[in-house]
């Protein structure tokens, strides 16, 4: 016994911390879900600031859409693993733990970017 | 959750969308590293070095199947989760490489204190990566998450490469500087191979990370094309293993480049589209399958003639030795019986000599006949062995020469007079020419060439039963050249024999027509001692029955 720790010490512990890695990434990211998710939410550029985004190559159409974070966990409770149906995935409820929306604001995203209308009403 | 913008992919690997590239880039050099590493390693699989290959091959494969992974899948949880392993495992490669080509340099493991230094550089890696400080979240709406990997983090293992890369680079220097011939092409083939890979992978990785991140590029595909630094890396091992059986492997290395060469045309079907292509892809494989087996029968064929070859040079360098030694055993046997005999032969000779001279009194004349074969014999006896020891002192290097200028004509003279009365016994008559443009002076051991002339004609005498022997002594100024021929004629040469004469113990077969005894080392002598006073010895004769000419030429001094 004593020969094989002298012998593979180094190999052991470095085998040791691989499996640790494997089992703590596959118990925190797919068993637990613990991490953020960023997607677009839904916006109305005449009554928020929206990001706007080419919605084809050419870019003859656009479309708006706020920055979402949230927690997975909880994002996948609500909705399932796709949020693209989901309306609750586009408003952070009041019992959210982490949740923010984010509006797009010229001074820090550019003035290209952030399309808002709510003058023109 | 799902990446919403993307299909989902078929057979978990394909899906649409992607850059051309991709599959190109990444199931073909993956096949390649794996078939190299598992060769390698069923090749020896209790090598060191074999093992380490193995190990950078896995991980190489591994970090491409979960890169390959990222780009195709659109579940986050799987994405991520490969995502975190992604980095510990270039940080392992990097460490292993340095470990690799430590073992390849010094033929030996690493220091425990090296071991440990390395594993305390990559332990943070292995123990961060599942943890908020190295990923925090994903970006469904790009499918990546490059913008929640902390830099520094990605940093830390990126460095790893670039220490693996100095350090690496700085063994390569230090070696090479001291490493000769194939070693040291080995070396500099070694070297270029995984300084690429290295350079490649870490640095076009890192960089499409960090460009995609702060969104330079819209996604990391510039990363694909740092993968083609494995199949660089892996084309120079599998040439090392042809070329110096690198990892103590020989004959079937040419069938794994073939097969991996043949993986990577075939890899060509995943992503051709059009008929044509198809078509050309299909020919290609076709070509290459062909050409692959006259390779493989070549290269077979010629590994196994040098390996015969290398066997035989290393028998024939043992025999070679062997027989250097015995010679040399055998010489200096000669050298001490030789002495041994000498010292009473003179003693013999001495008191042959006081015999006849009466010094003990008038001998009968049967008496004085007796001593008088007592006096021939040991003369011809002492002779000999002067030949014999002289033949030792050429051989053990002990020979001296004591060089002077002296009139080459007047020596030979001398000789000739000294031979004169040994000729007219045995019923030969020896005559005396010269042609001399110039004086005839000669930079070398007078003593030596003295011997050589007297052994010259002396050989004339024992082989001519009846006529002349004439000595002719001219020069050739162009080439400033001074020549002694002594013209026979005796009993001749074969023309293939002439050569062989020179050697040690060599007589011409017809050597015993005229009953002489000889030892075959006089020419010999004679041969050696003109060649290392810049001169030389040569004989020519028309043929068996027409007489020989044996040349002495030296270098003409004035």
């Amino acid at each position: 016994m004593s020969s094989f720790c002298k012998n593979y010490f180094f190999s052991s512990i470095t085998i040791i911390l691989l499996l640790l890695l494997v089992g703590a990434s596959y118990v925190r990211f797919i068993h637990l879900q613990d991490y953020l998710v960023s997607y677009e939410g839904t916006c109305d550029p005449y009554s928020e600031s929206c990001f706007e985004e080419c919605d084809n190559p050419e870019c003859t159409e656009t479309y708006f859409y706020t920055l979402i974070e949230r927690h997975a966990t909880e994002l996948y409770q609500f909705c399932g693993p796709d949020v693209s149906e989901c309306d609750t995935a586009y408003e952070c409820q009041e019992n959210a733990g982490v949740c923010s929306i984010t509006y797009c604001d010229p001074e820090i995203d550019g003035e290209d970017t952030c399309v808002s209308l709510t003058e023109e009403l | 959750m799902i990446c919403y913008y993307f299909d989902a992919p078929t057979y978990f690997l394909f899906a649409s969308d992607l850059p051309e590239l991709l599959y190109y880039s990444h199931i073909p050099v993956m096949a390649v590293a794996l078939i190299v590493g598992f060769f390698v390693f069923f090749n020896g699989r209790n090598v060191l070095l074999n093992k380490l290959l193995l190990l950078i091959s896995l991980c190489f494969a591994l970090w491409t199947f979960f890169n390959l992974i990222t780009w195709t899948n659109i579940d986050t949880t799987l994405i991520l989760f490969v995502w975190s392993l992604m980095g510990p495992l270039q940080a392992i490669l990097s460490i292993l490489c340095i470990y690799f080509i430590h073992v390849f340099l010094t033929k030996k493991d690493l220091p425990k204190k090296i071991k440990a230094l390395l594993l305390v550089l990559i332990s943070p890696v292995l123990i961060f990566a599942p943890t908020n400080l190295a990923l925090q979240g994903f970006d469904i709406t790009w499918c990546d998450a490059f913008s929640y990997e902390n830099q520094t983090f990605v940093l830390y293992y990126t460095a790893l490469g670039l220490l693996a890369m100095i350090w690496i680079g700085v063994m390569l220097v230090k070696y090479y500087r001291v490493a000769t011939g194939q070693a040291r092409r080995q070396i500099l083939f070694m070297g270029v191979g995984i300084e690429l890979f290295l350079l490649f992978f870490f640095a076009l990785v890192y960089l499409a990370g960090l460009l995609t991140n702060i969104g330079v590029f819209q996604d990391s595909r510039w990363e694909m094309y740092g993968l083609f630094g494995m199949a660089i890396f892996m084309t120079i091992m599998g040439f090392m293993i042809v070329r110096f059986k690198t990892f103590a492997i020989a004959t079937q290395a040419s069938q794994v480049l073939v097969v991996a060469l043949l993986v990577l045309v075939a890899s060509q079907f995943t992503f051709v589209t059009t008929t044509t292509s198809t078509i050309l892809t299909s020919v290609t494989l076709l070509l290459t399958s062909f050409a692959g087996l006259i390779i493989v029968r070549s290269v077979k064929k010629e590994v196994r003639q040098r390996e015969e070859i290398e066997e035989l040079a290393v028998s024939l360098k043992k025999a070679n030795k062997r027989l250097k030694e015995l010679d040399q055993r055998k010489s200096e046997f000669v050298s001490i019986a030789s002495h041994q005999l000498r010292s009473p032969l003179t003693s013999i000779r001495g008191y042959a000599s006081m015999l006849l001279e009466c010094s003990y009194g008038k001998l009968s004349k049967k008496a004085t006949e007796a001593v008088s074969r007592i006096a021939d014999s040991s003369t011809h006896m002492t002779s000999s062995i002067e030949d014999y020891l002289n033949v030792s002192r050429i051989e053990a290097g002990n020979m001296k020469y004591e060089l002077s200028d002296f009139n080459l004509k007047v020596e030979t003279e001398h000789v000739a007079d000294d031979k004169r009365k040994e000729a007219i016994k045995e019923g030969l008559l020896v005559t005396f020419k010269s042609n001399l443009t110039k004086q005839g002076i000669v930079n070398a051991d007078i003593g030596k060439t003295r011997q050589i002339i007297h052994n010259l004609v002396n050989n004339s005498i024992k082989y001519t039963p009846r006529g002349t022997i004439t000595i002719y002594v001219h020069d050739d100024t162009k080439k400033k050249k001074v020549y002694v021929d002594i013209i026979d004629s005796g009993i001749g040469i074969q023309s293939d024999e002439i050569d062989d004469i020179f050697g040690k113990f060599e007589r011409a077969h017809n050597a015993n027509q005229t009953n002489v005894t000889g030892t075959g080392l006089g020419l010999f002598v004679a041969r050696k001692m003109a060649r290392k006073m810049n001169g030389d010895v040569t004989a020519e004769s028309k043929g068996v029955g027409h007489g020989s000419t044996f040349r002495l030429e030296m270098p003409l001094v004035k």
